[in-house]
């Protein structure tokens, strides 16, 4: 969901009413996030968001019939400053956006001036114009002051000669920083008038809009084509980097505060990529970046705005309800050397571009776009796109965009559209896949922990969301298998490990030396393999209570109202084969999850835990070797060994179920039945109706967490 | 831009059962492309229901019975889930390079052709034999499937597509 607080912040300013220039303005409340950009002949003032360019109009009548520029934001009094071209004077623009003259005193240059800003240490406009019998001036704004708004003439623009458009000062230091029409950097010291040239910072244009944030970085807006850089002033050799796509035009000043962050803390309304930050993800790599805004483009249903990307590992796309990236779907194996199918789903017209990491080196280097500036259309935009040959066998990275804009590169920042970053897995030979239960879906794994004691049938005291995929060769041998996934609730008192069973999987089948197993984004040294004859049993984890340790006021994780829980437990696995092992001998989906006790208390239930010989499985699912037999029919257990019946009682209710559906489970001690009234009937008719009942649709809402 | 337009009628007639219940009469399209983004045009012959996840509008009441008041066969394991397999029977034409999907069938599809929810793909690969067979596992509440053959050749995509019928957990298609 998209906040409308920073939009608030930003733009609601504007919505202020109309005043006479005589009437005086009320200040801003506080430092504004956003730049402020004025425009056009007869002055319009616009709010920009420099880190993706979004703008908007905040007035298109300021009061006046002429030209304002040479702005500043003034920290001392939250007024802005400007130099009216109508008025001939220096103006304060208040929350109202219209302008109130001033009237000055003193020598009065004759000039008009462009060029200005206002310093945050000593409560005064500066202004500047190049030329013999001009310069640089100051005004003080402190109404306490002797010279309160009285012209001093600093240096005369004979010396201090350049051809700059506007000027910022930095934050932390009294000095003044421009990029002239050459794009050599400049800096400026307003009490002698000194200018040090930094450097050339490889752009060149009319730059009339200059500004600081808080971190100390300059940002230029090029007044022909709207593009905003930034730079690094204190680099050794300062270079401008593309960092958003703002708006054009042929007058142009800005003015912003200089102490306020590039985007504000705790905002919402930039979508951002996800992969690894070494793709140039975070907002401080000028991370790939995407303003939101209610009917705007977007990839796919879904989308999440941030102040600040979440880079792989710490993706939150993993997420519990939604995973945003989901505008952009490959329906074929990605193979070097071959074609392959993309498809993007767009919410209107637009133009995607698309980068993949085919060498592997974690970049998206220039020559790895695939896909560049392609119109698409409102839904489904099919792609036919070609795989390098010489790119390189394994997991990689791909980052789709797509916006109104064209010429974005995988980074910076856009005004509008989205960013979706996807991990994907290039072949080196033909392949089949196979996904359960489905290529953008996940199924949901729910136990009951009491067994062999009955439960509440709440469902929740653990619940495990995942997605697994069985990647075949064209001869049909077994590949690799590949299972994601994570936590989503734990409403039990009782430790617990979790593992998957790929029954008749020969553990000597599995490329051991080549399993790559990750928790939370973190690679795991340890073998999860266990030593189990004739299947290979994957411990996911020995304990998962140790990843939810603190519950804060809340008994569980995820399953109490208003409980949001603390912790994560995610998981990432991928098993290859060696030749031999062929699809058809390969387990069908879902496996045969399970639940493990640890040596921790089972009481009331059993008065000494067995550790690791209790197991819980689905219904009618034989535990591995490694179970306790002697606890078959201990309190409500009815288990049939025998006759092949396993974990259920003497109703035959299970203590484990696998849907495959991202399933919403029910709160706590709130009975399965309760939560979904066609459940009922489904179990007892083995299946045959009420097939679907475990969908949204077919539960009490209030009843689920 | 249009390429051509096909309208490919398949001799299909498999009896509906097991996960394509309620399935309708086979429907068939094929669509040509290129690179691009434009959408290829299609005919159709007809329309399947929908796949998406929706309400349950079966007969059945919904009880009062708590949980460990439910008598269910001990035999019943609470699949969700059904076995399929599917066997893709196509001519390979040399020069070509041919994927295949199987996906559940897209709800309403927005001008009324046959379409896949890509979201809800189960099985795809790279066709390198003229039959080729998939196992896959159909959740209970996905009602329709269908299948897709891309056909790559000099940059240029042509895709067919048909809706899945099942007897006795399998189902054989042919483009």
């Amino acid at each position: 969901m998209i906040s409308e607080h920073s939009i608030n912040l930003l733009f609601g300013i504007g919505l202020a009413s109309a005043m006479s220039w005589q009437v005086q303005a009320t200040p801003f409340t506080e430092c504004p996030t956003p730049a402020f950009l004025v425009q056009k002949n007869t002055a319009e003032m616009f709010g920009v968001n420099l880190a993706t360019g979004y703008y908007q109009t905040l007035a298109s009548n300021m009061g006046t019939s002429g030209k304002v520029n040479a702005m500043g934001f003034n920290l001392h009094d939250n007024y802005m400053y400007g130099w009216s071209r109508e008025f001939a004077t220096l103006v304060r623009i208040g929350a109202d956006f219209q302008i109130e003259p001033l009237m000055l005193t003193g020598d009065d240059p004759q000039l008009s001036f462009f060029v200005g800003d206002v310093s945050l240490v000593d409560n005064a406009q500066y202004m500047y114009q190049r030329g013999s019998g001009k310069g640089l001036y100051r005004l003080s704004l402190d109404a306490s002051a002797d010279d309160y708004l009285q012209w001093q003439k600093l240096v005369d623009g004979g010396s201090l000669n350049i051809n700059i458009f506007d000027f910022a000062f930095h934050p932390d230091r009294h000095m003044l920083y421009s990029v002239d029409s050459n794009g050599r950097l400049w800096m400026i010291d307003p009490q002698s008038g000194d200018a040090s040239q930094l450097g050339n910072v490889g752009q060149s244009g009319t730059f009339g809009a200059v500004y600081f944030d808080v971190e100390g970085t300059l940002y230029i807006s090029r007044n022909q084509d709207g593009q905003i850089f930034r730079i690094d002033v204190d680099a050794e050799q300062p270079s401008a980097e593309l960092f958003a796509q703002g708006p054009s035009s042929s007058n142009n000043d800005g003015a912003r505060c200089a102490i306020a962050p590039i985007v504000e803390p705790g905002s919402a309304d930039i979508d951002f990529g996800d992969a690894p930050a070494s793709y140039g993800t975070l907002l401080s790599d000028n991370g790939a970046r995407h303003q939101l805004a209610a009917g705007q483009l977007r990839l796919g249903q879904q989308v999440d705005g941030e102040a600040d990307a979440k880079a792989y590992p710490q993706s939150d796309d993993a997420g519990f309800w939604f995973d945003d990236e989901d505008g952009v779907i490959f329906i074929s194996p990605l193979q070097a050397g071959a074609d392959f199918l993309m498809v993007v789903q767009s919410s209107g017209a637009g133009f995607a571009s698309g980068w993949f990491d085919t060498n592997g080196n974690g970049q998206f280097d220039a020559n790895e776009q695939l896909l560049a500036d392609a119109p698409v259309i409102s839904g489904d935009n099919v792609f036919l796109l070609s795989v390098p040959a010489d790119a390189v066998e394994g997991e990689t990275w791909a980052r789709i965009r797509m916006s109104s804009v064209t010429g974005l590169a995988a980074i910076g920042g856009a005004p509008d559209g989205e960013v979706e970053d996807h991990a994907i897995y290039i072949s080196d030979q033909h392949t089949k896949v196979s996904f359960y239960p489905g290529l953008q879906q996940k199924a949901t794994l729910a136990f009951e922990d009491n067994w062999p004691m009955a439960g509440d049938y709440d469902l929740n005291d653990l619940v495990v969301r995942f997605q697994s995929r069985q990647i075949s060769d064209a001869e049909d041998n077994m590949v690799r298998f590949e299972l994601e996934g994570e936590v989503v609730a734990m409403g039990a008192s009782f430790h617990n490990g979790l593992a998957f069973r790929l029954p008749g999987v020969d553990p000597a089948s599995i490329d051991q030396s080549l399993i790559r197993f990750e928790v939370n984004g973190e690679l795991q040294s340890q073998s999860l393999l266990e030593s189990v004859a004739g299947d290979s049993v994957l411990v996911l984890s020995a304990d998962l209570k140790a990843h939810f340790p603190n519950q804060g006021g809340c008994d569980f994780y995820r399953t109490e109202q208003g409980c949001q829980g603390n912790g994560s437990f995610s998981f990432s696995l991928r098993v290859p084969f060696k030749q031999g092992l062929t699809v058809n001998e390969f387990p069908a989906a879902p496996y045969d999850p399970f639940i493990f006790a640890t040596t921790d208390s089972r009481a009331p239930v059993l008065d000494v835990s067995p550790g690791r010989a209790l197991e819980i499985h689905l219904k009618n699912q034989p535990p591995t070797s490694m179970a306790d037999v002697s606890l078959w029919n201990l309190l409500d257990d009815f288990s049939q060994p025998s006759s092949g019946l396993y974990y259920q009682n003497a109703n035959g209710m299970p203590w484990a179920i696998v849907i495959p559906y991202p399933w919403q489970h029910p709160i706590e001690r709130v009975d399965i039945s309760a939560a979904y009234p066609l459940f009922a009937g489904f179990a007892q008719s083995s299946g045959t109706i009420n097939r679907s009942w475990y969908l949204p649709a077919n539960g009490k809402s209030e009843l689920l967490y | 831009m249009k390429r051509s337009i096909v309208i490919y009628i398949s001799a299909l007639t498999l009896a509906a059962c097991g996960g394509g219940s309620n399935a309708p009469a086979v429907s068939t399209t094929t669509s040509t492309g290129a690179t691009s983004n434009e959408q290829p045009p299609s005919t159709q012959t007809e329309i399947a229901p929908s796949t998406q996840p929706q309400a349950n509008n079966e007969t059945e009441q919904p009880t009062a019975v708590a949980s460990d008041q439910l008598q269910i066969d001990a035999n019943f394991d609470f699949d969700h889930q059904q076995q399929l397999a599917v066997t893709i029977e196509t001519p390979l034409i040399s020069g070509s390079r041919y994927f295949a999907t199987i996906c559940a069938q897209q709800a309403v599809a927005e001008d009324d052709e046959l379409s896949a929810d890509y979201s809800q793909c189960l099985w795809q690969a790279t066709l390198v034999d003229e039959s080729t067979t998939a196992a896959i596992v159909l959740p209970a509440h996905i009602q329709q499937l269908v299948a897709e053959l891309w056909q790559i050749h000099q940059g240029q995509y042509q895709v067919q597509r048909q809706t899945l019928q099942f007897y006795d957990g399998a189902a054989t298609v042919m483009f």
